[in-house]
């Protein structure tokens, strides 16, 4: 087993390290994440904490509020940090989530076909018809709100639009040769989809996991204006640029600072997504 | 007994608007173990269509007729989990186009013990040593280190060579070639009949050739069946058909190859660069 990863993985790993843009945005992700989870413990400020001599400060680098305060006086930086936590989890967890469903019910629904493709695609349309809203609303009243219930009604919406990706591609590729040479082994019908589907979905999948991420992290603050995310005094970027958002003219920074951090962890996601991609195919150089 | 019997096989593909078409009518034959047979015609006469038929390859608007007995078991009324045991394991096929048969994504390793793990109990050290040894046996030089490398580092010929290796991974019986040298380009082409000829002399397998290459049938076989238009339209032994071919349709497929005692080609006297 370990000879076999050192052999197959070497490569994808070399390919991926030899794409600067890539490793830059690796490690400015890992500075995000890191500040976001540890930065609040080491400023050891609370959150929530109001700077009355600091109300509606702009962002000052001497001040002690390096993104400025919003009109109760609290940090911006710490709230953006600490949202970071909120927004870089759901994010990572509910792109995973969506992913790995809209894989398995897309490959499955393109490689069998048929009856089971179409029963299983009207199903993907007719979750398409539900508003999601609603849905939201129903989970909330029904289990209250916890963290989970936010990865878990966004992915049930989000896998939808990769299941129908995937379908696609999984069509075009059950009538490639090597799909019959693998019958004509005697592999199996599931063993097919997991050993030679799936691995030519990775470019695919890849792809559209970086352009899914950024909507999932806007719409958990979508979520928690309904009630179902985070709730004052916690927050996440989402619910900061909303916020920011409608204090625009007086406060820019109330949405330029979170907006700013959000668009750099995504656009690393975008970097290395597309890395990612060239390096999972064996047939770039 | 015969190894493979296969008594009026006939295979119809339903289509939406029109009425079905016969792709294979009414044919039979028999094959011995450690025979080889050549199933020639032109394109469109069926050939590959039947041996399609007895994997079960066919997609699910074919409609099969006939018997195919293998071993006392009937090919073609197997239910699915007994056709995945037989095929790949004692049947195996190599298909036309050595690039697109092979997964572009997966390493040559991973494709090449895919039957022994489909089929055998082994462990990947075993596998792995089995696969490079199935890469020497198709003369693939320096196999050890060729083997973790993905199909398109190979070239067409090797990429056929590789197919061959899979379909002999667990050794069958039974090989379809499936014009296994069409794709192919003619220097390699004699390679790789050479190559067959050996491993079907070395491991005592039978095969069924099919091809529409009479150059190719005369250098492999032992028998001969010729279609056309889904019929079988002539039967014999090499030797005899290529002595006396009855079927205008056979004397036809031979006329289509280039004649071997040919007036030798004179290079064209070329003015080099000065």
């Amino acid at each position: 087993m370990t000879m076999m990863t050192t052999i197959t993985l070497s490569p994808h790993v070399l390919r991926f390290s030899r794409n600067r843009t890539a490793l830059l945005s690796c490690a400015i992700l890992a500075c995000v994440a890191f500040a976001c989870f540890f930065g609040p413990v080491w400023l050891a400020q609370d959150p929530s904490r109001s700077d009355w001599a600091a109300l509606s400060l702009p962002p000052t680098l001497l001040g002690g509020h390096w993104f400025g305060t919003d009109e109760l006086g609290r940090d911006l930086f710490v709230r953006t940090l600490i949202g970071g936590r909120v927004s870089l989890e759901v994010g990572l967890l509910a792109t995973l989530v969506a992913c790995s469903i809209g894989v398995a019910y897309g490959a499955c629904a393109g490689y069998f076909g048929g009856r089971i493709d179409a029963l299983m695609m009207r199903v993907v349309d007719i979750m398409y018809a539900v508003p999601y809203m609603l849905i939201a609303i129903l989970m909330m009243t029904l289990f209250g709100r916890a963290f989970y219930l936010v990865v878990l009604t966004i992915s049930a919406f989000s896998w939808l639009d990769m299941a129908r990706v995937v379908r696609g591609q999984t069509l075009s590729l059950r009538t490639r040769e090597f799909v019959d040479a693998a019958r004509s082994i005697g592999v199996s019908g599931p063993m097919i989809v997991v050993r030679h589907i799936v691995p030519n979905l990775i470019g695919v999948v890849v792809v559209y996991a970086t352009v899914m991420a950024p909507g999932i992290v806007l719409t958990e603050s979508v979520l928690s204006f309904l009630g179902l995310g985070v709730q004052e005094p916690m927050t996440s970027w989402g619910v900061l640029i909303e916020d920011g958002a409608q204090k625009l003219e007086a406060m820019p920074w109330l949405l330029l600072c979170p907006a700013a951090m959000l668009c750099a962890t995504l656009y690393c996601i975008g970097f290395v997504g597309d890395a990612l991609r060239d390096a999972l195919d064996p047939r770039e150089h | 007994m015969a190894l493979l019997e296969v008594e009026q096989l006939s295979v119809s593909f339903d289509r939406r608007n029109g009425p079905a078409v016969d792709a294979v009518r009414n044919v039979s034959f028999a094959l011995d173990a450690g025979m080889t047979l050549g199933i020639v015609g032109e394109s469109g006469s069926g050939k590959s269509q039947s041996a399609m038929a007895l994997l079960g390859l066919l997609p699910p608007n074919a409609r099969v007729a006939g018997s195919a007995s293998y071993d006392g078991q009937d090919m073609l009324r197997l239910d699915r989990r007994t056709m995945n045991k037989l095929r790949g394991d004692r049947i195996a096929i190599v298909f036309q186009d050595p690039m697109t048969s092979l997964n572009p994504f997966l390493t040559i390793e991973r494709q090449l013990t895919e039957p022994l793990q489909t089929h055998r109990r082994c462990s990947r050290r075993e596998a792995r040593r089995c696969a490079i040894e199935a890469l020497e046996r198709v003369r693939i030089p320096d196999a050890a280190r060729r083997i973790g490398m993905y199909p398109h580092e190979f070239s067409g010929g090797m990429r056929q060579r590789v197919t061959i290796a899979m379909a002999l991974m667990t050794r069958p019986r039974l090989l379809i070639a499936d014009e296994p040298t069409t794709a192919l380009d003619v220097t390699v082409q004699a390679q790789i009949v050479d190559l067959l000829r050996e491993l079907t002399c070395d491991t005592g397998m039978a095969m069924i050739l099919i091809t529409h290459d009479m150059g190719v049938v005369a250098g492999l076989c032992d028998d001969v069946l010729v279609m056309y238009q889904g019929r079988a339209v002539e039967h014999a032994d090499a030797a005899s058909l290529f002595a006396a071919p009855t079927h205008p349709h056979t004397i036809s497929l031979m006329n289509a190859r280039p004649p071997l005692k040919r007036p030798s080609i004179e290079s064209v006297p070329a003015e080099g660069p000065r």
